[in-house]
């Protein structure tokens, strides 16, 4: 048996809401997380966006303080306060100095329960956010994987950008986002994790104080997307003038973390494109020297399914070699699967890396709350290399080729449609290949 | 602990393990920064300074070797050396063939990687600390520090790699290209003002003799730090290191003195076209070098400027203006003088010229001094930052390995908020006024192609 780890975690209800404590005391400092679900998922059809800009305005000025005074108290404790908002939660997280921590956690008590929601902050962020979204068509690692998530989920609420459509984004009204304010912000949904310097009990009291002003109701229902139907290959390509690279992705629907099978595909998914040494990397990069990234991803403590992903960036003269390459090698990992001695390996490597995966209190912190948010004990954390130990390589390439094995992919390339799109429909006949223009879904 | 790092108990250790391994080791200097938290400095009799911080907060092992070789060492004709070099450094020695070493350290579970900028290079592994981790890392290490072995078909698949690594982060990135043109005016003679992943064109004709001759130019055990911070005891770690790094022979490293670059006397600027929908606006002023004490005043100084929604740059381009959707501020930590970069995203619509002129606005008030506030809000965030970057041997171990590599002192990483105490207001004022000068900018300017 290995031995136990030295952090324990603390898992507390208060007031009806979670905490979780992770004690360090090496340094004068916490970290801390407080988050909502569902996240962006919990938008009404219309208002994408409205989670992720409710959060921050939520930042942005309270009853008691507009945004400056706020910010001023803020940042003179030198505490960093932020929110995000993905699919599955909508999070605060932040780090204060130890001596800070009860102020800091003050702002944020207050900036969730009294938020000013003024309509020149209103205007004000949504026309940031439009910016920005405009500013993201720029880098194109970001537009693959805007177009990835919309080619997967094909007119589903998950196909839907977390940061909000430009369209509906600039529809919001602050009745909707006051509507939402009520709905989501009760202390029931919320879970919270600290890190640092901190005792459960200090945490406790803190989280009470932080809870107070929040009203009790139970959270909005969980929203409960559904997948596509399945298609052939398609090949969506992102045309963008005068590129030299292509970044590729390649994605297959995967399992959400509750799913039985979710361990050993994780599992195969990291033998085949998790490591330096992997086949697809080796293929990629070692041998043909196609790509500085050649990656395959998957989340395994998804609450939603997650996809496995491939991700890779060649020079526009080598992408439709290297996407074929890629599906020839997914298609050999339906088929055959994977030799024992590279799933053993890739089990090597998980099992003397988890280690320092959950090596501090910062690293245990988001570990801990994804299994909470998961619906598992916090502790499950700790049972990953059981887990991993117990799959034989017979299951993995069972689990590959269950549900890898059919399904369809789907092909995003970020690059200049002229050079791609003649040779795609000629290596690929039977592929449905379709181009957009990279500024689609931005209303220019 | 804080007895074992007494300087006493250091120079027995370093006596203990010389006996167990035959290998002269020399203590030099230790530094506690608190009871459970401190670092030494010893040398071997070939030159190689080892850098060893017990931290047994977690059973982890940082574990880096720095060498003191960046870009700026490259001939401005042959650029991206330096970094072409550090991905070959995966490839191969005589004792451990090509992939060795990746499959080796991906069975432990390590953490791998390298880097290469205009100063320095380095190689860092992060794993289980145990007596067999360590000692593979150094077997791994010491055989690559001077075996590097490279045959044509692998020279040739890795430059092609490093060719799609810069279409990537220069040729099909906007912010990338940019800065890198942004470098290449602000520089006129300094060789930063070459790009560190090396031009295209260099890359395309990047020849084999000529790396093998860098790497044994700079590649020797008198031009390194190793640095192993983490679940270590002292005695053992130091018998390894000298048993394992012990044999290598020092080298003639050559002199290297590095152009001067002029100091700037009339504004640049340049406009280029790429594939954006949003104008990006850098603004680049000659900064001191890492070392200098008005470096400090300057990161005090940008706590103030970049650094939350409330700083000077983010409330006036973002909030007050309306001309930017995102500001940040870099002030580059180079060992001769560097860049203070000032990047912002600009809206659509937002008049470029208006965002130089709304930079420059806010930079020339800086003059006036700080408010309070701002003061307090630079010491807090500063400490914080501090206590960030020492929240696990992997952090720690990085500035170490910077600062001692780069100026032969480690224990800068501890005495940071020493730095920063006793500016006054004077001091800073008299920072800004003399680094943010209008004579002493470069602004590079990216539009939309086809405008």
């Amino acid at each position: 048996m290995s031995t136990p780890h030295p952090l324990a975690i603390a898992r507390r209800q208060v007031d009806g809401a979670t905490l979780l404590v992770i004690e360090d005391h090496s340094l004068p400092i916490v970290r801390f997380v407080v988050t909502l679900c569902p996240g962006t998922l919990a938008d009404p059809v219309g208002q994408s966006g409205l989670t992720r800009t409710l959060m921050e305005l939520t930042l942005r000025g309270t009853e008691a303080r507009d945004r400056y005074v706020f910010n001023a108290a803020l940042e003179e404790l030198g505490s960093h306060l932020s929110s995000a908002a993905s699919m599955e939660i909508a999070l605060y997280r932040g780090i204060s100095l130890k001596r800070h921590l009860p102020q800091t956690l003050a702002l944020l008590s207050e900036a969730m329960a009294t938020p000013a929601l003024a309509p020149d902050e209103i205007e004000g962020l949504l026309e940031e956010m439009i910016e920005g979204l405009k500013g993201d068509r720029d880098d194109d690692d970001t537009v693959a994987e805007l177009f990835l998530r919309k080619a997967l989920y094909r007119n589903t609420l998950l196909a839907r950008s977390p940061q909000g459509e430009v369209p509906e984004l600039a529809r919001l009204t602050r009745d909707a986002l006051k509507q939402a304010h009520q709905s989501r912000f009760v202390k029931s949904g919320l879970v919270l994790a600290l890190a640092g310097d901190i005792t459960p009990d200090e945490a406790t009291a803190l989280t009470r104080e932080l809870l107070a002003p929040l009203p009790t109701e139970a959270a909005i229902p969980k929203l409960v997307p559904t997948r596509p139907e399945s298609a052939p290959l398609e090949i969506l390509v992102v045309d963008k003038p005068e590129r030299t690279q292509v970044q590729l992705r390649v994605g297959l629907h995967g399992l959400p973390g509750h799913h039985p099978d979710v361990m050993a595909l994780w599992l195969g998914s990291m033998a085949f494109g998790g490591t330096f040494t992997s086949p697809l990397t080796h293929e990629v990069r070692d041998v043909r020297g196609w790509s500085y990234t050649a990656h395959a991803g998957f989340d395994r403590l998804s609450r939603l399914p997650a996809p496995m992903v491939l991700r890779t960036a060649p020079a526009s003269h080598d992408a439709v070699a290297c996407l074929a390459l890629e599906l020839e090698l997914l298609q050999g990992l339906g088929e055959r699967g994977l030799g024992p001695e590279t799933i053993d390996f890739a089990r090597s490597y998980v099992l003397n890396r988890y280690p320092l995966e959950i090596a501090t209190a910062t690293d245990l912190l988001m570990g801990a709350l994804r299994y909470e948010l998961l619906g598992r004990p916090p502790e499950a954390v700790f049972e990953v290399p059981a887990l991993v130990s117990a799959q034989s390589v017979g299951q993995v390439n069972q689990v590959l080729a269950a549900h890898l094995g059919q399904a369809h992919r789907t092909v995003v390339m970020v690059g200049t449609a002229s050079e791609l799109l003649g040779p795609l429909k000629e290596r690929f006949p039977t592929a449905k290949v379709a181009s957009v223009d990279f500024r689609e879904g931005l209303g220019l | 602990m804080s007895s074992l790092l007494s300087a006493h108990a250091l120079t027995e250790a370093a006596a203990s393990a010389s006996r167990d391994s035959h290998v002269a080791i020399q203590f030099e200097h230790s530094f506690q920064y608190n009871p459970s938290l401190g670092a030494s400095r010893f040398r071997l009799p070939n030159g190689l300074r080892l850098v060893l911080m017990p931290d047994h907060r977690a059973s982890v092992l940082a574990y880096q070797t720095w060498f003191k070789v960046g870009s700026r060492d490259e001939d401005p004709n042959a650029t991206g050396m330096a970094h072409f070099l550090e991905h070959l450094m995966f490839k191969g020695t005589a004792k451990h063939p090509l992939g060795e070493l990746d499959r080796e350290m991906e069975r432990r579970g390590a953490q791998t990687n390298a880097a290469t900028w205009v100063d320095w290079t380095f190689y860092t592994q992060t794993l289980a600390a145990t007596r067999d981790n360590l000692q593979t890392l150094i077997d791994f290490e010491a055989d690559r520090m001077i075996g590097l072995q490279l045959d044509a078909k692998t020279f040739a698949s890795e430059l092609e790699v490093v060719k799609n690594e810069r279409r990537m982060s220069v040729d099909n990135s906007p912010s990338g290209a940019l800065s890198e043109a942004v470098y290449r005016t602000a520089y006129t003679v300094h060789p930063y003002r070459s790009p560190t992943i090396g031009s295209a064109a260099h890359l395309e004709a990047m020849q084999r003799e000529r790396v093998e001759a860098f790497y044994k130019t700079f590649y020797a055990p008198n031009n390194a730090v190793v640095v192993a911070a983490g679940a270590i005891d002292v005695v053992e770690t130091l018998t390894l290191l000298a048993q394992g790094y012990g044999k290598l022979e020092a080298q003639t490293l050559p002199v290297r003195a590095y152009p001067v670059e002029p100091r700037q006397i009339a504004s640049r600027q340049f406009t280029r076209r790429d594939q954006v929908l949003t104008p990006i606006v850098v603004l680049a002023f000659h900064a001191p070098p890492q070392l200098s004490p008005d470096f400090a005043a300057l990161e005090i100084v940008s706590e103030v400027l970049a650094v939350g929604d409330n700083a000077r740059l983010y409330r006036r381009l973002v909030t007050d203006e309306g001309l930017a959707s995102d500001v940040s501020a870099v002030l580059v930590p180079f060992a001769d003088p560097g860049l203070y970069e000032v990047v912002v995203s600009g809206r659509e619509e937002a008049d470029p010229e208006a965002i130089v002129a709304a930079v420059q606005d806010e930079l020339n008030k800086l003059a006036q001094g700080l408010t309070q506030s701002e003061r307090q809000k630079a010491a807090n965030g500063l400490e914080l930052s501090l206590y960030d970057g020492l929240k696990d041997a992997e952090g720690c171990a990085e500035p170490l390995g910077h600062y001692e590599a780069n100026y032969g002192d480690y224990s800068l990483m501890f005495t940071a908020l020493g730095r920063y105490e006793g500016k006054t207001a004077e001091d800073l004022a008299r920072v800004c006024r003399e680094v943010f000068r209008v004579e002493n900018r470069t602004v590079g300017i990216t539009l939309k192609a086809g405008e």
